[in-house]
Order: C-alpha cells, then sequence, then structure tokens
C-alpha cells in the first residue's frame, strides 16, 4: 500500500494501518436462498484504486452495497476507519463514504446542479458555501455546462457524471486529521463514452491522490488493468484473486473467472497488461483475416 | 368588539391605516342597515316541507321569506329563496334572509350550524318529526304557538281530525287489507322501499292498506330484486314523478322483480303526487283519501 | 480545481433561481392574506366593507366605532372561524400531498392513496352508523368531538397498517406500499359500503353529506382542536424538507447521505397521517387540493422541498378559500359542498396531467 503512486506525502501522524480501510471480512449474504457472497473479504486502502472485476451475477454489486451499508450481510462484518459499520450514525458514515449508484430513480425536475448540491446534505447543506464545492465538483466531472439544465432531460450518460459530481461533492473537503475518505463506483462507466469512460477513471486517480480510497466496479478489464493500483476478481460470490493487475490478470485466472480465452500483452505506452481475447475457430472474430 | 373598545392604544404603525380607513368610512356607520323599517313583522324560514305547509294553513305566508327543498307546496313556496337541503343548511346564507325566526325538524342541520345561527341572535324552533297523527298535531301546535296563531291552529288540527275520522268510518276493506309496497325511487337494481316508521307506512295504514315492508325495516332502504317477491304486494305504490321518468307503468314493470308480483301481474300501480304523499302535513286526509280511493278501500 | 469562472456562474444561477423562489414565497403569502380577507369580507350577508374593517379593527384592539350587532356576530361566529378553518384544512391537505408525492417519488401521489382518507372514512361512518348503539360507550365519552377524534385515528391506523404491509426485510418497497394501499382502499370501502346499508335514511344523508366535504360546520371549537392537530405536520414537515429531497434520488442514495431513511419514512407517514386525518374529520374527503396545489407550484418553482412544502400550505390555504367562497357564495342563501367544487376543478386537472404523463412516458 505504501508504494501506491497517490499517497500524499504530508501525512500528520503515522495512523494505524485498520484505521485507514474501508474492509469487508469474511461476508456472507444469502437472499431467498441463493448465496449471493460466500466469505468474500475485501479492504481499499486510503489513497488507491481498487478495481472489483467479475462475470455477471459474481457479486459486485452485493458486495458493493456491503461496503456501503446498503446490505448487511448476513456473516462476517464490515469496518469503515477501524470501527464496524454499525457503529458509526448514517450522518458520519456519510461524511466519510460515497457511493456512485448504477441508477438513480430520480424523477424531478431538479436542476443538474441542484442534483449536485445534494451531495452536501451531510455537510448540512446545501447552504450558500456549497453552491462554491458543487460548481468546482460539476467542473470536475465536466458537467458545469449542465448547471442550469433540468435532470429530467439529460441523457444517461450526463445523468451518470451529474451524479458523479454530487458524490465528489459530498467528500470534497478533508476530514479533521486527515482521516480517509472512500468513494464506491458502482459502474460508473456503463453509460459514457469511451473519452467520458477515461475522463471518468482519470478523475478516479485524482481523487486516490488526494488521499480517497476508490473502489470501482468495471466490467472492462483493460480499463482495470490502467487505472487501477490493484484488482479483485470475484466469481459465484467469492473473491478468486486480489493483487496488482500485473499479477492478477493473467491468462489462466481470467480463463478461470469469465470461461474467456485471452492474450495479455503489455500496453505500448504505459506498461500495464492489456488483455485482447484470442480469436477461436468456433468464434471467429468479425473481420479477422484468418 | 362594540365601541367600548375605544380606550386601548393603538400599537403599530399600521394601526394608524387602519385607523385613517376606518376615519374615513366612519359617516356611514351611523345608519345600522338591519334595524330600520318601523315594526318588524315576524321574517320567517321554513326548514320542513310540513311546517311550509302548515305556515301556509294558518295564513301567515306572508312572513315566509325562505324554505328548505323539501317545502314544494303549494306552488308558491316554491317562488321563495331557497335556503338548500335541510340537514346541509348554510349558517351565513340564512342569515343573509335575515330572518327572525327559523323553524325546523329536529334532523335538520348540521347542528354547528344551527347553533351558529342562533348564535347570531335568530330564535332557532326546532319540531320533533314523526310520522304520526300525534307528531302531526304537535308540529301543528309548536308552529301555531310560534306564530301566534296557537286558536288558528287549533282550529286546523281539529279540521284534520274530523276529515281523518270520517275517512277512517268510511274505509273499510273487502276481506284483508289490500298489500301496498312503496318504492320511493327506482333504479337499476337499486330500489328505495318504504319500511315501518315512515311517512308511507303511515299512510298506507291510514287508507286501509299493508305495508308488505311493514316487518322488514325501519325506514327507507334498498331493496333487493327477490325482497319484493316474497312481500307478495297486490299494489304497487310510488310517486308520479318516479313513474313518468320511468316511462309509464310499462317502464315500472320491466323490472323482472316487479312484474312478477301479485301486483306486476294485475298492472295494479298507484302513482301519486310525492309532495301531497310524502309531506304528512296538512293535507294528510287528503293524502289518505286519495290512496283510500285508488286502493279501492273507499267508496 | 480550475473553476472559479464556472463557481461564479453556477452560484450566480442558483442565486437566481432561490430568489426567485423566495420572492414566490413571499407573493404566495400575500395572495392568501387577500384572499383570507377576501373571504371574511364576501358572503351570502351583505356586509359593508366599512363595517367589516371595523370588526377586524376591532379584533386588533383598535378603536372603532360601533357595528351593527349581527354583522359581528356574522364575521366572528360565521366567516373567521370558516376562513380560519379553510386555512387550516387547505394547507394541510396540499403539504400532506406534497409529501406523500415526495416519499413516494411519484407525482401523482394523493393523500387518498395511502388509505387514510377511506380509514377516516369508515371510521366516520362507524361512529355515526354506531354511534347510537354499539359504540355508545365512545360516544357518550366524547361527545360532539367522537367524529373527528374517530376520522383521525382512521386514517392513522390504516396508514399505519398499510405501511407495515409494505414493509418487509426492514425495508419499505414503494410499489408494496401502493398496492397495500389499494387493498386496504378496498377493504375500507367494503366496510364502509357495509355500514351505509345498516344506516338509516337520516344517517345515509349525514353521510352523504359528509363524505362530499363541507366547512360548513367550522366553529372556533373545531378551529381550536384543529389547528392543534395540524400545527405538528404543518410545523415539522417543512422541517423534513432536505430529507425528502434526498429521498427523490433513491432511497439507497438518501441512506448514502446520511438519512436514517427507514426512521424518516415513517415519521413522515405520520406526519401526513395527521395532517390528512385530522382535516378529513373536520371538513369530511375534500379531494384534489393535495394533487393539484404541489403540481403547480412543482411547475413554477421546482421540486425542491424547502420551497415547495411552505408554498403548498399558502397556496393550498388560499386555493380552498377560493373554492369554498364559490360554494358558499354561488347557489346563496344555500351552499355547494365544497368537495363538488374541488372535483369539478381537480378532476379535469387531474386527466390533463395524465394524458401529459403518458405523452411523456411513451
Amino acid at each position: 500500500m505504501s508504494e501506491s503512486p497517490g499517497r500524499p506525502a504530508a501525512r500528520t501522524h503515522p495512523a494505524d494501518d485498520a484505521a485507514r480501510v474501508l474492509a469487508a471480512v469474511d461476508l456472507g449474504l444469502v437472499r431467498r436462498g441463493a448465496r449471493l457472497l460466500h466469505g468474500a473479504s475485501l479492504a481499499v486502502r486510503a489513497g488507491e484504486v481498487l478495481a472489483v472485476l467479475g462475470p455477471n451475477g459474481a457479486g459486485k454489486s452485493t458486495l458493493l452495497k456491503c461496503l456501503g451499508g446498503e446490505l448487511s450481510p448476513s456473516r462476517g462484518s464490515v469496518h469503515l476507519n477501524g470501527q464496524p459499520l454499525n457503529n458509526w450514525s448514517p450522518g458520519e458514515s456519510a461524511l466519510r463514504r460515497a457511493v456512485l449508484p448504477q441508477h438513480s430513480p430520480l424523477s424531478f425536475p431538479f436542476t443538474a446542479l441542484e442534483v449536485t448540491l445534494m451531495g452536501r446534505i451531510p455537510h448540512g447543506g446545501p447552504g450558500p458555501g456549497d453552491v462554491g464545492i458543487a460548481a468546482e465538483a460539476m467542473s470536475a466531472a465536466a458537467v458545469e455546462h449542465l448547471a442550469d439544465r433540468s435532470y429530467t432531460t439529460l441523457s444517461g450518460g450526463e445523468r451518470q457524471r451529474v451524479h458523479l459530481a454530487r458524490v465528489l461533492a459530498q467528500i470534497w473537503e478533508h476530514l479533521p486529521e486527515h482521516e480517509p475518505r472512500y468513494l464506491l463506483l458502482d459502474e460508473p462507466t456503463a453509460s459514457l463514452d469511451p473519452a467520458h469512460q477515461h475522463a471518468t477513471l482519470t478523475l478516479a486517480r485524482q481523487w486516490a491522490r488526494r488521499d480517497v480510497g476508490v473502489v470501482v466496479v468495471l466490467h472492462d478489464l483493460n480499463l482495470a488493468a490502467q487505472y487501477s493500483d490493484r484488482v479483485a476478481v470475484l466469481k459465484a460470490g467469492q473473491i478468486l484473486a486480489t493483487g496488482t493487475p500485473a499479477d492478477v490478470l493473467q491468462p489462466s485466472l481470467i480463463a478461470e473467472a469469465f470461461g474467456l480465452a485471452v492474450h495479455v500483452l503489455a500496453h505500448p505506452d504505459l506498461g500495464c497488461p492489456l488483455i485482447v481475447p484470442r480469436a477461436t475457430p468456433q468464434a471467429p472474430v468479425a473481420g479477422s483475416a484468418r | 368588539m362594540k365601541g367600548q373598545r375605544t380606550g386601548k392604544p393603538a400599537r403599530h404603525a399600521l394601526a394608524l391605516v387602519w385607523l385613517s380607513v376606518l376615519g374615513l368610512s366612519m359617516p356611514a356607520a351611523s345608519a345600522p342597515a338591519s334595524a330600520d323599517g318601523g315594526a318588524p313583522s315576524a321574517r320567517l324560514v321554513s326548514v320542513d316541507g310540513a311546517i311550509t305547509e302548515i305556515v301556509y294553513a294558518l295564513g301567515a305566508e306572508d312572513r315566509l321569506v325562505g324554505v328548505d327543498t323539501t317545502s314544494k307546496y303549494p306552488p308558491a313556496a316554491e317562488a321563495l329563496a331557497s335556503v338548500g337541503y335541510k340537514r346541509s343548511l348554510s349558517a351565513e346564507g340564512v342569515l343573509s334572509l335575515q330572518p327572525d325566526l327559523v323553524l325546523a325538524t329536529d334532523d335538520a342541520g348540521p347542528p354547528e350550524v344551527l347553533r351558529q345561527i342562533d348564535a347570531a341572535g335568530v330564535q332557532v324552533e326546532q319540531v320533533p318529526d314523526e310520522p304520526t297523527i300525534e307528531g302531526l298535531h304537535s308540529k301543528i301546535d309548536t308552529v301555531a304557538r310560534l306564530l301566534g296563531r296557537a286558536s288558528e291552529g287549533k282550529a286546523l288540527r281539529g279540521r284534520i281530525d274530523a276529515e281523518l275520522d270520517r275517512l277512517s268510518r268510511q274505509i273499510r276493506p273487502a276481506g284483508d287489507p289490500p298489500r301496498v309496497l312503496f318504492l320511493l325511487h327506482t333504479g337499476a337494481g337499486n330500489d328505495l322501499a318504504a319500511g315501518r316508521d315512515s311517512v308511507a307506512d303511515t299512510v298506507i295504514r291510514l287508507a286501509g292498506g299493508e305495508n308488505v315492508l311493514h316487518d322488514a325495516f325501519s325506514g327507507y332502504k334498498p331493496l333487493g330484486p327477490e325482497a319484493a317477491l316474497v312481500g307478495a304486494p297486490q299494489v304497487i305504490l310510488v310517486t308520479k314523478r318516479n313513474l313518468d321518468g320511468l316511462g309509464g307503468i310499462d317502464g315500472l314493470l320491466r323490472h323482472a322483480s316487479l312484474s312478477a308480483t301479485p301486483a306486476g301481474s294485475a298492472r295494479r300501480v298507484v302513482a301519486m303526487d310525492g309532495p301531497l304523499l310524502l309531506a304528512f302535513g296538512p293535507r294528510l286526509a287528503t293524502a289518505v283519501a286519495e290512496l283510500a280511493a285508488h286502493l279501492g278501500t273507499a267508496p | 480545481m480550475s473553476s472559479a469562472a464556472l463557481g461564479v456562474r453556477g452560484a450566480a444561477a442558483i442565486f437566481r433561481h432561490h430568489s426567485l423562489q423566495r420572492l414566490s414565497l413571499i407573493g404566495l403569502g400575500t395572495l392568501t392574506v387577500c384572499v383570507a380577507l377576501l373571504s371574511i369580507a364576501i358572503g351570502p350577508v351583505t356586509i359593508p366593507v366599512a363595517d367589516v374593517l371595523r370588526v377586524i379593527g376591532g379584533l386588533l384592539g383598535l378603536p372603532v366605532a360601533e357595528v351593527p350587532p349581527q354583522y359581528e356576530a356574522v364575521i366572528l361566529n360565521i366567516r373567521l372561524p370558516r376562513t380560519l378553518l379553510g386555512l387550516l384544512v387547505g394547507a394541510s391537505l396540499a403539504i400532506a400531498g406534497a409529501s406523500l408525492q415526495g416519499l413516494f417519488r411519484n407525482p401523482l401521489a394523493d393523500p387518498g392513496l395511502i388509505g387514510v382518507s377511506a380509514g377516516a372514512a369508515l371510521a366516520a361512518v362507524s361512529v355515526i352508523v354506531l354511534g347510537s348503539s354499539g359504540l355508545t360507550f365512545l360516544t357518550g365519552a366524547l361527545g360532539a368531538f367522537s367524529l373527528p377524534l374517530a376520522a383521525f385515528a382512521g386514517g392513522l391506523v390504516t396508514t399505519m397498517l398499510v405501511y407495515r404491509l409494505a414493509s418487509a426485510d426492514g425495508r419499505t418497497s414503494v410499489t408494496t406500499l401502493l398496492l397495500a394501499g389499494i387493498a386496504i382502499n378496498a377493504l375500507c370501502g367494503a366496510g364502509t359500503g357495509l355500514l351505509t346499508y345498516l344506516a338509516d335514511d337520516q344517517q345515509l344523508r349525514t353521510l352523504t353529506f359528509w363524505s362530499m366535504g363541507s366547512l360548513g360546520g367550522a366553529t372556533w371549537a373545531a378551529v381550536g382542536s384543529t389547528a392543534v392537530l395540524i400545527a405538528i405536520p404543518l410545523l415539522s414537515l417543512p422541517l423534513l424538507a432536505r430529507t425528502l429531497n434526498a429521498l427523490l434520488l433513491g432511497e439507497a442514495e438518501a441512506g448514502h447521505l446520511g438519512i436514517a431513511v427507514q426512521r424518516m419514512q415513517r415519521v413522515i407517514v405520520a406526519l401526513t397521517a395527521l395532517a390528512v386525518g385530522a382535516a378529513v374529520a373536520v371538513s369530511g374527503i375534500i379531494g384534489f387540493v393535495g394533487l393539484v396545489v404541489p403540481h403547480l407550484l412543482r411547475l413554477a418553482l421546482g421540486p425542491d422541498h424547502r420551497f415547495l412544502l411552505p408554498g403548498a400550505a399558502l397556496l393550498g390555504g388560499s386555493l380552498l378559500l377560493l373554492a369554498d367562497l364559490f360554494a358558499r357564495t354561488v347557489v346563496t342563501p344555500a351552499e355547494l359542498p365544497i368537495g363538488i367544487v374541488t372535483a369539478l376543478l381537480g378532476g379535469p386537472f387531474f386527466l390533463a396531467l395524465l394524458m401529459r404523463w403518458r405523452r411523456h412516458a411513451l
């Protein structure tokens, strides 16, 4: 963890490591007879981007919901900065942890700025001082031009980025004694075009540099390889592997997790793993010259 | 809130505005609108069809300034201001007629509204509403007393009693009294019929008939299609307006439940003027006589 | 972050927005006062404006000339309590409607939806029909207050029941809540129907006119007890405006923003049940105020509950007073049930809304 690139130099005092993580320990969750999580343990440290990968139905969103306090696991526990989640009041948790949902049922014509300002509710806002923060958060999420637009008239991708601005506004300032904050992003790139996918993950990296622990659920292995410090691969409610992208994203593990045969190359510019599906006779790649 | 308030000091700036407004309008205050025009003949609002008829019968109709929607006789009464249905009166609506006396039955309301009218200095009198001869007596007595026409009231009572007495001696059903079913209104599967303790029940009995639903229930209730058959009425009694609305006897008997009764197969349907049949006022004897003639219980 | 320019622009935008909302609230307040004065000044009894002003001036402790006692009685005992009751009931229905729409994230939600009105109606009908037989112990103890109190209690009980049915796994599903509301509404409707059958003619008439709604029974006693009951939701719901805003984002999102979602939902349900139950109890079922008022305001002010809730209270009071003014002057000296007036105005509005919704849903 100390090798994380975004690690701030100006730590006020060396804190105990357990107080600087959002950790799920041995989570088990059964809903209507289905085993959604089974002995899953995962910890995101302040200052790193942790990508959660896995096939559909592997339990990625469920794990994120447990970390976000939205679901209570039937077994195991979640700790936020060293304290069990239940020890924090909802308001205290909200100052330390923001969650970007896949979808929001919002259907009322708030302006994009008003939606962003809702991120300031845990801080007792929105008050006059919060407008500036919301405006900066919108600028960071590249939606400042939408400030006056009604949310209901925005496209899916624009809505997603407005919510991103909202969760950024929620954890905008440092906490006293630089207590770590966390950002949980559930498929933040799902409805975005490629440029905005990269912009969003670049933003996640910037926030990791500001001592924020970022958990991001992704489907695109290459985005995970390029932007995360560590990746965790989930299958059938269990963690298959956790580690740096280079360590984890091996053809054998990808085959095991996704049932997909791949080549893992080195990214020409960054050196990080670049995953390319193999062209197999059974499933020829369209346009292939073979 | 009268003039006694004059000593109090004005507290806020707003008061100055008020004072100027009030000052300007002061001259108008010297002529109160209501209490002019000499000795007032008591202005009367009647909130019951029978009471209205009694007022007319006592010759006090010139005092009436308003009636309720159940006051349909004499026709002149319908030309008076209507204060609406007797159970949903409007306090200010009644007061706007500037009455001195409001005569109502004890089922008039809402009670709060009657209290408000009373609180505004208007005498409110409620008379029991009983569909019996005794009830009619006390209604006439009370109205006559309140109008200062006790002797006319006594005379009216005597006249009604004498007519009813004469009728009761004439009415002699040949054999069993005819079995009568009264329908207040008829609609698709929702016929409202008269049980005991109803005006129709009393009038039918006085006319020498028998209400088939006398033992079934009290007041007016919806009548199921087969209940009409069980009662086996020999005569079906309806109001004229109801029958006209249905398109005559054929319309009424289109209801399978009614056409299968003895009355239906014999096409014995009696239609009477609703206000006459149901008012239970000074014209009670007239109603009884007419019904008896229809039923064939009187010569 | 290099966004000072945007910060300024955003701040300016939000400031414009808020000052518009604040101006609108002031405007609505003025409207309310004007309508209230109108409601005191106009009625079937023609009273010169000067006398109206004198009576009001006298109330405020000003030295005024004498007013004919009947005018004074009409204004003080009839129009003033009726005006205050209209304001209270209208404000209460509108703020409850706005809150429920926020809670359910559905602009078509109406207080009748979650069973308050039906429960209140059932309880009131029970008192009217059974008051002289089965429930004598109750009506004897509570006297004239038995009807309003029963209506309020019935609304509260059914709402809690619906809410309990809809809560499973410690969470509340809005869909289940709405379906449970429909079921409870049907059950209460059946119960009311059964009691209606048992009722005699006289009771039936009382039921009919009560169910059409009226402010005709406005007395100072009614104003006093209603004010006490309605003050609680009227003052506390606006304090929950930010919570309601957050709930519009979704229950999970509101939780992430630090809202104790389950608890706040329960509080909001109880407060709206109190608001609607107390209003229904004193004035019968007056429909559409809770639907129309929040909608008009959202069109003008946007969905922010911090402005919507106080605005709804003011506009709801004003609109109901105007409807009442119409109801009691149009067929004078009789009057229309106010529920008919609001339904005549609100029904077409609701249909237009539905059609607009359908078009947009495509």
